[in-house]
C-alpha cells in the first residue's frame, strides 16, 4: 500500500487530468440524468393523468340518472364487478383491476369495482368535486403502491347526483422510471469509463513533445551545451518550451565558456611572472656574477612578485563577489573627499609621466558605501587613465550630482577605445589592445571587471564613452545617501 | 594592528571579531585548527588569541607548532579550560596569556592592548612620536594639544605606524597589519589613507612626519630640517 502511494502520490500530471476529466465528466452525467429522469417523470405522469381524464368522461358518459335512480350502461364491458356492493371477499390486486367507484353525493359508495375496496380515499376527493373543483392526486396505499386518483362530480341538468372516482395504478410507471435509472447508469458508467481511458490516451499525447524535448535535453551534458532542441513546427506551448530551454542553453553556454576563458586567462596570466621568476633565478643559479647583478636580479624578482601578489588579490576579490562573500561596509561618505584624496596621491604618477591632472568638484556629495572599496573604484580608474594617456595628455576628474545620485566621471585625452571593444571594456582580463599589457605598469587586466562590481554592489551604474585618438570618459553614478541603502553583496554579485 | 581569533563557537567567534574591530583592530576569525595554523605560518600577525578545544588540531599543538617555526607573536589562550595544570602548560608551550572563560570583554581588550605593547617601544598606553600622543585606551589622538578625530581606518594606520617609528614600511607589511583577510591588499587605496593622515596631522600647519619612500614605502620620521 505504502508503495503503491509511493508511486502514484503525489499523482502526476497526466492521472490529475484524467481525474478532472472523469470528475468533470460525472457531473456532466449526473445533472443529465437528473433532467432526464425529471422529464420522463413528468411526462408519463401526466400521460396517465390524460388516460384517467378519458376513462372518467367515457365511464360518466354511459351513467345517466332517471327518476332519481342511477342507471349505468356497462357499454365498454371494462367495469366487471361494478354492479355488485358486496364488500369483496379477498384482496385484488390493483394493477389488473380497473380502479372506480360511484359515491352518492353524502359520500356513500353506491358501486365500486373490486380493486377499489381496499383504498382509503381522503375527504377532500369527496368534498372537493361536490364544491365543484374535480380532484387529483396520489394516493399512497398501504402496501407502498402509488395510486393515482381523479374524482369528479356527475352532473344532470346543473345539479349534482353522484360523483365519480376513477384510479390508476402507477406502478408500471414506476417499473418503467426504474429501468431508465438503470439504463443512463450502465450508460453512464460505460462513458465514463471510455472518458476516462480517451482522456488517459490523449494527455500521453499531448505529452508526447515534451517527452520528446526532455529526450533531447537528457542527451545535452554539461559538456556539449552547444546542441539545441530542435523547434517543432506549430507555434504552440512546447515550442515556447523549446525555445525557453534554448534560450537557457544560450546563457549557461556562454557564461560557462566565460567561466573557461576566464580561468584559461588566469593561468596565463599567473603563468607569465613565475617564468620571469623562475628565469632570473635560473640566471642567478648560474653563479660568477657581481654582487650588484645579484642585487638587480633580487629586485626584479621582488617586483615581479609583487605583481603577482596584486593579480592573485584581485582575482580573490572577484571570486568572493562571484560568490556573494564579500563583506562591504556601510559608512557614510563624502564622495568627493575622497575622490580629491585619490587624485592627490595620484598626482605623483601623473607628474612622472608629464600628464595633467585636474579635479573639478562641483558640490558636496554624500554616499553610503565602503570606503575602501570605493577608493579603489576611484584609483583603478585613474590607474587605467593614466595608463593610456601619452605623455602631455590630460586627464580631468568631476564629482557631481545629477538628480539622486552622484556623478564621478574620469575623462582622458589617451588613445580611446574602439567600439568594438567597447562592450567586452568590463569583463575579466579584457584588454582592447593586448601589446600594451606588458608596458611598465600595467595592470591585471582585472581593474576594470573590479571597478564594475563595486559600483554594481553599492547600486550604482558606470558607463563609457569612447572615440579613439581623442580619449575617453568613464562615468560613475552611485546613489546618494538619503535615496537607496547599500545592497547586500550576494544579491548583486 | 591585525588579531587573529580562532574560536569555534559560532556566536562568541563573531562576537570577538566585532567588538575587537570596534576598538580598531583589523581581525581574522578562523574555526578550525588547520586553517588557523595555516594563517598563522603565512601571516605576520601582532597576536593571536586561541582556543583550546577546537576541531581539528587544537589549540595546544597550534601553539607548540608556531613556537618550533619561531613565530613570535604573542599568543593568548582564551579556553574554558582553567585548571592550573592547564594554565601552566598553555604557558609552558609559549603563550604569553592565559584567559578563562567566562571572561570580561574589557578584560581581554586590556591584555590585548598590554601584549601589543610589549612589542613596542614603550610600557605606557599612550604612543608618543614628537608632539603626537595616541592614547590606546580611549583612541585619542592629539597633536600637541589638538585633538585629532580619526576614523577606524586612520586610527588603525596610525597606531601601527606609532608601533614602529623611524622604520620604512611596505605598503605590504601596511596591508598585512592594518587590513584583514576579506580585504584584498591594494596598495593604491594605502596611498590615498596616508594622505588622508597626512592631511589631518598637519591641519594646524605643523611639519610632516609621514615620510614617502619611493619604491619602498612609508617611515614616520622626524621632519628633515
Amino acid at each position: 500500500m505504502s508503495r503503491f502511494k509511493q508511486k502514484y502520490w503525489p499523482p502526476g500530471i497526466r492521472l490529475q487530468v484524467v481525474c478532472w476529466y472523469a470528475a468533470v465528466f460525472t457531473i456532466v452525467l449526473l445533472l443529465a440524468g437528473a433532467a432526464s429522469y425529471h422529464y420522463f417523470d413528468n411526462a408519463l405522469e401526466s400521460s396517465v393523468d390524460t388516460s384517467l381524464h378519458i376513462q372518467a368522461r367515457q365511464i360518466a358518459e354511459e351513467i345517466t340518472v332517471g327518476n332519481d335512480t342511477i342507471i349505468i350502461h356497462d357499454a365498454t364491458g371494462s367495469l366487471s364487478g361494478f354492479n355488485s356492493t358486496q364488500p369483496a371477499e379477498q384482496q385484488v390486486d390493483m394493477n389488473y383491476g380497473a380502479l372506480v367507484r360511484l359515491l352518492d353525493i353524502h359520500g356513500q359508495v353506491l358501486r365500486e369495482t373490486p380493486a377499489s375496496r381496499s383504498l382509503r380515499v381522503p375527504a377532500q376527493s369527496i368534498t372537493q368535486p361536490l364544491r365543484g373543483q374535480p380532484w387529483e392526486g396520489t394516493i399512497r396505499m398501504t402496501d407502498g403502491q402509488e395510486v393515482q386518483f381523479y374524482s369528479q362530480a356527475l352532473t344532470a341538468n346543473g345539479k349534482i347526483f353522484a360523483i365519480l372516482q376513477v384510479g390508476q395504478s402507477l406502478a408500471s410507471m414506476d417499473a418503467l422510471l426504474r429501468q431508465l435509472v438503470a439504463l443512463l447508469f450502465i450508460v453512464g458508467s460505460v462513458a465514463l469509463l471510455l472518458c476516462a481511458a480517451s482522456s488517459y490516451w490523449l494527455t500521453g499525447r499531448a505529452f508526447a513533445p515534451i517527452q520528446q524535448v526532455m529526450r533531447t535535453a537528457r542527451r545535452i551534458k554539461a559538456g556539449d551545451l552547444r546542441q539545441r532542441i530542435p523547434l517543432p513546427r506549430a507555434h504552440d506551448e512546447i515550442r515556447a518550451l523549446a525555445a525557453t530551454l534554448n534560450e537557457m542553453l544560450d546563457s549557461l553556454d556562454q557564461t560557462i565558456a566565460r567561466q573557461r576563458r576566464f580561468v584559461a586567462d588566469a593561468s596565463h596570466e599567473l603563468r607569465t611572472p613565475v617564468a620571469v621568476i623562475r628565469n632570473k633565478t635560473s640566471m642567478a643559479l648560474l653563479g660568477s656574477q657581481t654582487q650588484q647583478d645579484y642585487a638587480t636580479i633580487l629586485q626584479e624578482i621582488n617586483a615581479e612578485t609583487e605583481r603577482l601578489g596584486h593579480l592573485v588579490s584581485d582575482l580573490l576579490a572577484l571570486a568572493r563577489g562571484d560568490e556573494g562573500r564579500a563583506p562591504f561596509e556601510q559608512e557614510t561618505l563624502r564622495l568627493d573627499l575622497l575622490v580629491a584624496a585619490s587624485v592627490a596621491s595620484a598626482k605623483v604618477l601623473a607628474e612622472e609621466r608629464g600628464i595633467q591632472l585636474t579635479m573639478c568638484i562641483g558640490e558636496p556629495a554624500t554616499v553610503i558605501g565602503d570606503e575602501t572599496r570605493l577608493i579603489q573604484v576611484v584609483m583603478n580608474l585613474l590607474d587605467n587613465a593614466l595608463y593610456y594617456t601619452n605623455a602631455g595628455g590630460k586627464v580631468e576628474v568631476s564629482v557631481d550630482k545629477a538628480r539622486n545620485m552622484a556623478r564621478l566621471a574620469v575623462r582622458d585625452t589617451g588613445v580611446g577605445i574602439a567600439p568594438q571593444h567597447l562592450p567586452h571594456i568590463f569583463e575579466r582580463f579584457y584588454r582592447a589592445d593586448p601589446a600594451r599589457q606588458h608596458m611598465a605598469g600595467g595592470g591585471s587586466g582585472l581593474g576594470l571587471a573590479i571597478v564594475e562590481w563595486i559600483v554594481r554592489v553599492h547600486g550604482g551604474t558606470i558607463s563609457v564613452d569612447s572615440q579613439v585618438g581623442h580619449g575617453s570618459c568613464f562615468t560613475v553614478l552611485l546613489p546618494l545617501a538619503t535615496s537607496a541603502p547599500l545592497q547586500s553583496a550576494r544579491d548583486a554579485g | 594592528m591585525r588579531l587573529l581569533v580562532v574560536e569555534d563557537h559560532p556566536v562568541l567567534g563573531k562576537d570577538l571579531k566585532k567588538g575587537l574591530e570596534r576598538c580598531h583592530y583589523a581581525v581574522d576569525l578562523v574555526a578550525n585548527g588547520e586553517d588557523a595554523l595555516l594563517l598563522g605560518e603565512t601571516t605576520p600577525y601582532d597576536l593571536i588569541i586561541l582556543d583550546i578545544l577546537l576541531p581539528g588540531l587544537d589549540g595546544w599543538e597550534i601553539c607548540r607548532r608556531l613556537r618550533a617555526q619561531d613565530r613570535r607573536m604573542p599568543i593568548l589562550f582564551l579556553t574554558a579550560r582553567g585548571e592550573v595544570d592547564d594554565r601552566i602548560r598553555g604557558l609552558d608551550l609559549g603563550a604569553d596569556d592565559y584567559l578563562v572563560k567566562p571572561f570580561d570583554f574589557r578584560e581581554l581588550e586590556a591584555r590585548v592592548r598590554a601584549l601589543l605593547r610589549r612589542e613596542g617601544s614603550t610600557r605606557s598606553s599612550i604612543l608618543q612620536f614628537l608632539d603626537i600622543t595616541l592614547d590606546t585606551r580611549t583612541h585619542e589622538a592629539k597633536r600637541g594639544k589638538r585633538v585629532i578625530p580619526l576614523s577606524s581606518k586612520e586610527y588603525a594606520l596610525l597606531r601601527f605606524l606609532m608601533s614602529r617609528p623611524r622604520e620604512i614600511l611596505s605598503r605590504t607589511t601596511i596591508a598585512e597589519h592594518v587590513w584583514d583577510y576579506d580585504a584584498e591588499h591594494f596598495s593604491n587605496v594605502i596611498d590615498v589613507y596616508i594622505g588622508y593622515l597626512r592631511n589631518k596631522l598637519c591641519a594646524g600647519g605643523e611639519p610632516d612626519v609621514i615620510q614617502t619612500r619611493r619604491g619602498a614605502g612609508y617611515q614616520l620620521k622626524e621632519p628633515d630640517i
